[in-house]
């Protein structure tokens, strides 16, 4: 009887410890990998870091979002590289973006800006701040447009 | 304790701890996802808010006075540096409702673009969400007690209907008596184990049937057909005996021989009595004052073993009386008290007490006898004793047995003691 006891307290206290750590918001920028802090710096010269908030998942790998002063957001994976650049309503610095979606860009929608840009496994993910959803392989070849 | 109730208090108790233990992991995870879902709430009303404010500081002068959901507060540079996010539990005042209620306060450090470090608190109340916790903990105890009972009831009524076969078998085996016909089995089942445990048991009962049957009849006629040239040899001795010319040395032998015989035709007699009584052929009974037979019997006895010096005492509380056979009930008696005797220390001592059911025949013994053998046939605790057939007790045993009275043995106070209980014999 003890036995079950034990196991039934054990899983209960995973289960717990699994879902308890919540996500950890601080204004420390030495807590973002190295790797993010220079691509900030590099990109954003004159921003500064309004707060970081790090997402532990199941498996201890974290995610950071970085919250400029001026309001923009660029994620990060556990290595330092940059997952995700959302500048609200202004233009995303032109180092993020591949040279195939920003000839893209150029060409289909001449007055648009790219707001945001995400990218993963799949490839690349923009938003132009004329509404207009862009996807694009890893390669930078485009595959289809959403609004 | 019952087949039925112990299958059913080994489920019940391996369904509580089993059915406890999943309803408190389940109760304690979705507990958690509620509370961590209040968390989730405020972290993203704290990105909405902060958001806001990165757009328009001015809402840094704001505070929100109705619902109290969040205040900002400025801090100095040293407290904002190792500063970490809290959640914790408290409660606000809401002068309107002129109440306490709880809720739950995120508190949290931002830079703001005039590179002032702020702190915001975020509130939002847990009222609902405490409702649905209290709510959820109780029908999920209502959930395991309903299912824990309806298991129970219901596996107790399987249970019950499954073992109506072994039930009618178990009371069929009651009625099974050695020496009496097997009594017919009505026990229809579909289940193939109850359905071979029926054939194996009647079958069985067949079986042990006859052999009792034919054992009993075989002792029957061998001490039948022994009698005659048992009675032959002993008269051939006897005639022997009375020739001329024999020496004083083959007299000597002629009687030992003639003793043998003795013995021989003593235990014959004992073992015909055995078969007669199993075999019921005394069926007579009247109510006998067993008392009264058992003094007369003792004074004889007495008379008989004088040599032997034993002091008896009887200790009359009440009458004795049973119904039985008038000779089966003398051979009872006969036997405990002359075995009393003969078993007894010379100059030792004989006690019989005679209560309303009972009656005890105790004598002077130096140890306990194996309470086990002792009414076995042929068995003697003193092989020394010639005389003895080892089978007296196994007479009165049979006998006892006939009427179901009960026959006991016990070793006190350096007696042995032989006890007839008479409570049954009556039905």
């Amino acid at each position: 009887m003890k036995k079950i006891l034990a196991v039934l307290a054990a899983a209960v206290m995973s289960v717990q410890m699994v879902s308890a750590d919540n996500d950890v918001v601080t204004t420390d920028e030495s807590r973002l990998p190295v790797a993010a802090r220079e691509t900030i710096k590099k990109n954003f010269p004159d921003a500064k870091i309004s707060y970081v908030k790090i997402e532990k998942d199941f498996f201890q790998s974290a995610n950071y979002e970085a919250t400029l002063t001026n309001g923009m957001e660029i994620d990060f994976n556990s290595k330092g590289d940059w997952i995700e650049v959302d500048c609200k309503r202004q233009a995303v610095p032109a180092a993020f973006i591949p040279a195939s979606v920003k000839e893209y860009v150029e060409t289909n929608f001449p007055t648009a800006l790219i707001v945001k840009i995400e990218r993963d496994r799949k490839g690349y993910d923009i938003e132009m701040n004329n509404g207009l959803d862009a996807e694009f392989t890893p390669t930078g070849a485009f595959l289809r447009l959403d609004d | 304790m019952k087949l039925v109730h112990y299958t059913n208090r080994s489920l019940f108790i391996l369904l509580f701890f089993l059915m406890g233990a999943w309803g408190l992991l389940f109760y304690f995870t979705i507990i958690d996802e509620v509370m961590d879902e209040t968390d989730d709430t405020l972290e993203n009303y704290r990105e909405i808010v902060v958001g806001k404010i990165l757009d328009d500081p001015e809402i840094l002068e704001t505070e929100d006075r109705i619902l109290h959901s969040y205040t900002i507060r400025p801090l100095d540079i040293g407290e904002a540096l190792d500063y970490e996010v809290q959640f914790y539990d408290s409660e606000i005042y809401i002068a309107t409702e002129d109440e306490h209620e709880p809720v739950r306060v995120m508190r949290s450090c931002f830079l703001a673009p005039d590179d002032q470090f702020y702190e915001l608190t975020l509130r939002i109340s847990t009222v609902e969400r405490d409702d649905m916790v209290r709510a959820i903990f109780w029908y999920l105890l209502v959930l395991y007690i309903v299912m824990l009972l309806c298991v129970t009831a219901g596996t107790r009524v399987v249970l019950k209907r499954v073992f109506v076969p072994l039930q009618r078998l178990l009371t069929w085996f009651d009625h099974v008596v050695p020496g009496k016909p097997v009594p017919p089995l009505d026990n229809e089942t579909k289940i193939a184990e109850f359905s071979k445990l029926n054939k194996a048991a009647v079958a069985m009962s067949f079986r042990s049937q006859k052999a009792y049957e034919e054992q009993k009849q075989f002792i029957e006629n061998a001490s039948h057909e022994l009698q005659t040239p048992l009675a032959i040899a002993r008269g051939k001795l006897e005639l022997l005996a009375e020739s001329e010319g024999l020496s004083e040395k083959h007299l000597q032998d002629i009687d030992e021989l003639y003793r043998t015989l003795g013995r021989a035709v003593k235990l014959n007699k004992s073992l015909l009595l055995l078969s007669r009584i199993d075999n019921g052929q005394y069926p007579d009974s009247r109510m006998l004052d067993l008392g009264a037979i058992a003094k007369e019997t003792l004074c004889n006895l007495l008379d008989i073993y004088e040599s032997r010096q034993i002091k008896a005492s009887v200790e009359e509380r009440d009458v004795c009386r049973a119904e039985m056979n008038d000779s089966l009930a003398h051979v009872l008696l006969t036997n405990l008290l002359k075995n009393a005797i003969v078993h007894n220390n010379s100059g030792g001592e004989l006690r019989l007490v005679l209560g309303k059911n009972e009656m005890k025949v105790c004598n002077t013994g130096v140890s306990p006898l194996d309470a086990g053998k002792i009414f076995r046939r042929f068995y003697r605790a003193d092989l020394s004793k010639k005389e003895s057939t080892g089978l007296g007790l196994a007479i009165a045993k049979s006998i006892c047995g006939l009427y179901g009275i009960r026959l006991s043995y016990m070793y006190e106070q350096g007696m042995h003691c032989f006890v007839l209980n008479f409570v049954n014999s009556q039905n």
